[in-house]
């Protein structure tokens, strides 16, 4: 299967702090991955370097054939692991502004997923809880059409009602030919829905491979075996 | 770019339409204050002592606008610092635009608000002292501005001036509030951004006055001829030019070549910085 992402050689040093230390990584199109590891573990800075929010050190990196550039951002879908909406929108401008600069961004998909959050268009950005905040962006990113989805730490900080909530929405929307790269520490909830999970620690890949495999090998889950590395 | 244009200013609208709105309130209550004043002093509106008062009418409206200006000014370049400091730029920078784009986005809705600003305070001044102190100034004052020779051209090369002058200071405000955040990460010493400013402002200045020094070619635009030195020097000295604004339309071509340059420096410089350097960390 091609690849959809490459990494060679990537280094990030923030100062002489080193992030991402010489990672070699290639991700396929029309998987899930999850990109697991620990707080400070290289996985936020992983995602913004596909996501152009930061700029690597040494190494390259290509998405579907590009470095990170307009091109790229144009076919990535990325929900950061923050509430990044202007305040003074409301979620029909955070809308509209979607469908003003992605072209695969579907109105429909939007207004039903909007639905399924019990969020409406008139609703103010500022005014919304975090749990909220975090449904209208999942919103956002899933009612794209993108090669490639990029999530960080979708269900960190929500009570277990809105994580279930976003974890349905993340399985029903799923595009089959995209590919989704997931970080998160919540290993246990989120293991079923991979295809392939990354283990980063200190700023290096441990452990990569196909989630199935990994677990017929080890006869663990995928959280005992992040356990076992972590622990 | 047009896209992001269309959010900016849906972005800044309301505070800004805000600032106007005070500033009407603002004009409205120095202009009456006023006119109370000459009222018990004085007696009769319209006489001839009504045009004592109008300087300290000008220096109050000189000061509110003064004054609107300076925190539309802190209000577009906090704007701008949110997008490198806050959690705002996510969104900004993870857009499908280039560098380029982003800050032509913000120069234009920050030009637009700042001509909007200026010609609101100015034209609602203009007319509310025309119906406050009567007609008789006003019609006096225009008088006095149509003998003024080439008034026209006057004002629009002014504009120009104060347009280019605008976007030069712009620029170099966000080009140093960038270039703070690519070298300094901290948002605690960001406002190192403002010393550096005062630094390379003072400094370019100097470089346009010495080239406008070295290079004495002018242009008066009122007439659409260039000028030497020794020849704005003789005007000058000329009583009768001297009445009728003779510099007022009077450019340095070296210097005005100088700002272009700066400006499409300062444009490139910033944009290749937003979209290749920033590290949102």
């Amino acid at each position: 299967m091609e690849n959809i992402i490459e990494i060679k050689g990537l280094t990030k040093k923030y100062n002489r702090t080193i992030a991402l230390n010489n990672i070699d990584l290639d991700l396929k199109k029309g998987k899930i991955i999850g990109i697991l590891g620990p707080n400070g573990s290289g996985k936020t800075t992983l995602i913004k370097l596909l996501t152009g929010l930061l700029h690597e050190t040494k190494g390259v990196i290509k998405i579907d054939g590009h470095i990170p550039s307009v091109y790229t951002k144009s076919i990535i879908s990325y929900l950061p692991d923050r509430n990044a909406l202007y305040s003074w929108m409301k979620i029909d401008d955070a809308i509209k502004m979607f469908m003003d600069f992605y072209e695969d961004f579907d109105e429909k998909k939007a207004d039903s997923l909007l639905e399924f959050m019990k969020l409406d268009r008139t609703m103010k950005v500022s005014e919304l809880s975090k749990g909220m905040k975090e449904k209208l962006n999942l919103t956002l990113v899933l009612a794209r059409k993108a090669k490639v989805y990029i999530m960080d730490e979708p269900i960190a900080g929500v009570d277990p009602v809105a994580r279930d909530q976003i974890l349905k929405a993340i399985i029903d929307n799923y595009e089959e030919n995209s590919t989704m790269i997931i970080t998160t520490h919540l290993v246990k909830d989120m293991e079923n829905i991979f295809d392939e999970v990354v283990f980063i620690g200190d700023g290096e890949i441990i452990l990569q491979g196909d989630a199935e495999t990994l677990r017929e090998d080890k006869k663990i889950n995928i959280d005992d075996i992040y356990k076992e590395i972590f622990g | 770019m047009f896209k992001y244009t269309k959010y900016e200013f849906l972005g800044t609208y309301k505070f800004l339409m805000g600032a106007i709105g005070l500033i009407i309130v603002a004009s409205t209550a120095i202009q009456m204050f006023f006119k109370n004043q000459y009222n018990f002093a004085n007696g009769s509106p319209g006489s001839i002592e009504a045009f004592q008062i109008m300087p300290f009418v000008m220096l109050a409206a000189t000061f509110t606008f003064i004054g609107a200006f300076i925190a539309v000014a802190v209000y577009l370049i906090s704007s701008f610092r949110k997008e490198l400091y806050e959690d705002r730029g996510y969104l900004t920078f993870a857009l499908p635009m280039t560098g380029s784009q982003l800050l032509g986005s913000k120069l234009i809705i920050a030009l637009f608000w700042s001509v909007v600003m200026g010609i609101v305070v100015l034209v609602y001044n203009m007319v509310l002292a025309r119906f406050v102190f009567g007609p008789e100034w006003y019609n006096l004052m225009l008088d006095v501005i149509k003998q003024a020779e080439g008034l026209g051209k006057i004002i629009v090369s002014y504009s120009l001036i104060s347009v280019i002058e605008t976007v030069v200071t712009l620029l170099l405000v966000y080009f140093t509030i960038t270039i703070s955040r690519v070298s300094i990460k901290s948002k605690k010493i960001g406002g190192f951004w403002f010393v550096l400013f005062l630094i390379l402002s003072s400094f370019f200045s100097y470089i346009q006055s010495s080239i406008a020094d070295s290079v004495p070619l002018y242009l008066d635009i009122t007439k659409m001829e260039f000028l030497s030195q020794n020849r704005l020097y003789f005007d000058n000295m000329n009583p009768e030019s001297m009445m009728n604004l003779a510099n007022a339309g009077v450019i340095s071509i070296s210097g005005l070549g100088f700002q272009i340059i700066l400006t499409v420096g300062l444009f490139l410089g910033t944009a290749y910085m937003l979209e290749k350097k920033i590290d949102l960390v």
